[in-house]
């Protein structure tokens, strides 16, 4: 490598520097929700970050960069993460719908479920829970909920129509409802037991 | 609104995005008047509250900072790749 090729590197990766690391919490914290745990999301945003620096110059200025960043770690997530995740417990979707209906039926009030799910559960459990969605609903809930993107980024940003995204959304809520439900009923039998 | 499913509209207030006062109106109207959708509501609401409440961003470890850092910024390995092979 020659002086003037190191000097070059030198200079886009400071402005690497201010344009995507800025982004570098943002990013650990959606590897961190998409994997579960802090290992494989360590290793997902170096992955993220050696491949988008790699990409860096080629890309066109008014690049997006926060957006751009995201889609590059959702695609190493897909290519390489996923494929080790917990696909295989993918909830059955009519099982949900049928069990979601019967606590609906069966409760007036649904204030006091929500009072028993908040008091029993635990961040841990809470973000367990998230990570066993299956990645297209897990994705929209982490990505309006916990990184505040509208319905539109949402939809650019996963190349999907807004209404998939606001019935994705509305789907995944209802599941993850319906697993802390669950949870919680296992939890309330069990110290009865005792 | 016919275009929307009662679900889907849900959602959408939930999550601000409703931006028709009049829509809005009907919204609060269905939600206040129907118990089933009343309860969807709740839960579309209770699950974005505790999301949003209990997973909070976190600051990246310091160690993995560094670590990211180290992979991509161009600094003694490209000094040394550079000066090793100008002696060879």
């Amino acid at each position: 490598m020659g002086i003037a090729e190191l000097n070059e590197k030198v200079k886009l990766y400071s402005e690497f520097e201010q344009d995507a690391i800025p982004y570098i919490d943002t990013l650990y914290n959606f590897a961190l929700r998409m994997c579960g745990n802090k290992g494989r999301a360590s290793d997902l945003l170096k992955e993220t970050y050696r491949k988008a620096f790699w990409f860096f110059d080629h890309l066109e200025k008014e690049t997006n960069h926060k957006m751009w960043l995201f889609r590059v770690m959702r695609n190493a997530y897909l290519n390489s993460y996923s494929k080790k995740s917990t696909e295989l417990n993918k909830p059955d979707n009519e099982e949900v719908e049928k069990f979601y209906e019967k606590i609906k039926a069966s409760s007036t009030d649904s204030s006091q479920l929500e009072k028993e799910i908040h008091n029993n559960l635990t961040d841990k459990e809470l973000s367990e829970a998230l990570s066993s969605l299956p990645e297209d609903f897990r994705t929209v809930i982490i990505l309006c909920d916990i990184e505040s993107f509208n319905y539109e980024e949402m939809a650019d940003f996963v190349d999907i129509p807004v209404g998939v995204v606001r019935s994705r959304l509305h789907k995944g809520r209802k599941m993850l409802f319906t697993k802390l439900y669950k949870d919680a009923e296992k939890t309330v039998t069990s110290i009865k037991n005792k | 609104m016919a275009e929307l499913n009662t679900n889907e509209l849900i959602t959408k207030y939930v999550d601000c995005e409703v931006t028709d006062q009049s829509e809005l109106n009907e919204i609060k109207d269905l939600i206040e008047k129907d118990t089933n959708i009343k309860f969807d509501y709740n839960v579309q609401l209770f699950i974005k509250s505790i999301i949003t409440e209990r997973l909070k961003i976190q600051p990246t470890p310091e160690q993995v900072r560094r670590k990211v850092i180290r992979k991509i910024k161009p600094s003694k390995n490209f000094l040394t790749a550079f000066f090793s092979r100008k002696l060879s």
